[in-house]
């Protein structure tokens, strides 16, 4: 018996199926947990906006329609709610101006030296791409997404997330091109 | 190789850097926040009856829900921001309920907090309601003092109480209008206005108060009934009726009535005349000539040609006199804007 899609768990939750909403978290809990980390970079910060991003969805479960993929759904409020965080904290949210601008170069051969594990350099070299590019790399990595729901998820067209995506790759390979 | 990946751009395809990303993609959220969101799910579920909470309709409800609450009953969440603990309606349907389950209404209502879209409007509305009531009332107050003050200030200026009316020459025997001068005209057109305005409110006749020297007809009517107002407005109101009698006889007549020659009769005929042109308009020695009477034609040439040479005032009081005595005369246009 194939497992019921994001969607129909979703509409089992509306109507009151709290199964169906154990089922969804246990599916999306990491992903989405990774997401909100990458994306402030600190865990304290991201277990808070996790938890928001869980009761908002409560709360607006009655208003759910299947017009797009649960998975977009989830995750344009994840996106809401860390674009929120950063006006609050007064921390600008990189737009789209700084894609032209080229990120930090390569660590440094002392940093190289010590993260050895290239593990730990992908990470590295992932917190410092610009956030609208890193945002893109770990929604296609860890949500799978394609370009479209990508865009869908940050209020952008498919071609802008391209061109960020590709910017990302791009310097992910420069820093890691050893470990390739 | 994930299967959303875009295969068509190898330069977004990088299965070395997605393997690397999932062997660090460790990070978890801790159990606690996972139990705590699963229970939060879950009481989100429960009804409302279970969580302690009054039943009450829901405001967002569409559909049936939202009729429960028939007019004139408003609904108690309008007006409370405690309207989950509230109940729907406050009416009689909820009568019972009322009885048997404290109430969440208090007056004053209070005002929903800022910050929420759906309560902004409402907030305003209780404000914005008070000073649109205050401007209305404050207008309409304003505007019936304003006629007030209007309808005073043209009572003010009503001429001296018929009790204080005295006649400028009592004991002066009835001369025509041209031989009795009259004290000069100081009084503004305006003032005229609205004294004749008052004294027709009053039923007294318009030219009464412009008729310093009375007639011979009115002298013993005032003797009789003495100086008093009383007596002066019936003598008024008499001469007044027959005049009008006068007026309403055909002018042939008239004019067949009055001698030709300048004797006892003429006199008595002339002030007749005066008795029906207004007297203050007697200083005009045209307004005596018995041929206005018969011939308001030529009393309209003349009073053009006052107009045209220059002699405007003249003009206006032989017109406002002919009008007195032809009210139903129809003036020409070249006439008509003259007041």
């Amino acid at each position: 018996m194939p497992e019921p899609s994001d969607e129909h768990l979703m509409l089992g939750y509306r109507d009151g199926d709290a199964e169906a909403f154990a089922t969804l978290y246990g599916r999306h809990r990491g992903p989405l947990y990774r997401y909100l980390l990458h994306g402030c970079g600190n865990s304290a910060i991201a277990e808070e906006l996790f938890q928001d991003v869980w009761t908002n969805l409560i709360r607006v479960r009655g208003t759910y329609r299947v017009e797009a993929s649960f998975k977009t759904w989830l995750y344009r409020l994840a996106h809401n709610r860390l674009v929120d965080h950063y006006r609050r904290g007064q921390v600008p949210w990189v737009d789209d101006q700084d894609l032209e601008v080229v990120p930090d170069p390569a660590p440094s051969q002392d940093q190289l030296a010590n993260d050895a594990d290239c593990v730990l350099r992908l990470q590295l070299a992932l917190s410092r791409l610009p956030a609208v590019q890193r945002e893109a790399f770990v929604l296609r990595e860890e949500a799978g997404m394609s370009l479209e729901a990508i865009g869908a998820c940050a209020g952008v067209g498919r071609e802008t997330i391209k061109s960020r995506l590709r910017y990302a790759l791009k310097t992910l390979r420069a820093a890691l091109e050893d470990c390739l | 190789m994930n299967p959303y990946l875009n295969q068509s751009d190898p330069n977004l395809d990088e299965p070395g850097l997605s393997a690397l990303y999932r062997q660090g993609a460790t990070q978890m959220p801790p159990a606690e926040l996972d139990r705590r969101i699963l229970d939060q799910a879950q009481a989100a579920l429960q009804p409302q009856s279970e969580k302690g909470v009054t039943p009450g309709v829901n405001p967002f409800a569409r559909g049936k829900a939202s009729r429960r609450c028939l007019p004139p009953w408003p609904r108690l969440w309008d007006w409370t921001p405690r309207w989950k603990w509230s109940w729907g309606c406050f009416g009689i349907r909820d009568w019972p309920r009322r009885w048997g389950r404290p109430q969440y209404w208090h007056w004053p209502p209070r005002l929903p907090p800022m910050g929420d879209g759906r309560w902004t409007w409402r907030r305003l509305a209780i404000p914005l309601s008070s000073a649109a009531g205050i401007l209305l009332t404050v207008g309409l107050v304003l505007r019936v003092l304003d006629e007030q003050s209007a309808m005073q200030g043209v009572t003010g200026m009503a001429p001296t109480p018929l009790a204080d009316y005295q006649p400028s020459h009592p004991s002066q025997p009835s001369q025509p209008s041209r031989t009795s001068p009259l004290p000069p005209p100081a009084k503004p057109e305006r003032e005229v206005v609205a004294k004749e305005v008052s004294e027709e409110a009053m039923g007294l006749p318009a030219a009464a108060h412009l008729s310093k020297a009375p007639s011979p007809a009115q002298t013993p009517a005032m003797e009789l009934t003495g100086d008093g107002a009383i007596g002066q407005a019936k003598a008024q109101a008499k001469k007044r009726a027959e005049n009008q009698a006068q007026l309403d006889d055909p002018l042939d007549e008239r004019r067949q009535a009055m001698p030709m020659a300048d004797s006892a009769g003429d006199r008595r005929q002339k002030s007749h005349i005066t008795d029906v042109v207004p007297q203050g308009f007697g200083e005009l020695p045209e307004l005596t000539d018995e041929s206005y009477l018969a011939d308001p034609e030529r009393w309209i040439e003349d009073i053009r040609q006052s107009w045209s040479s220059g002699q405007r005032d003249e003009a206006i009081r032989q017109l406002a006199a002919f009008r007195h005595v032809h009210p139903q005369y129809p003036l020409p246009e070249d006439l008509a804007f003259i007041h």
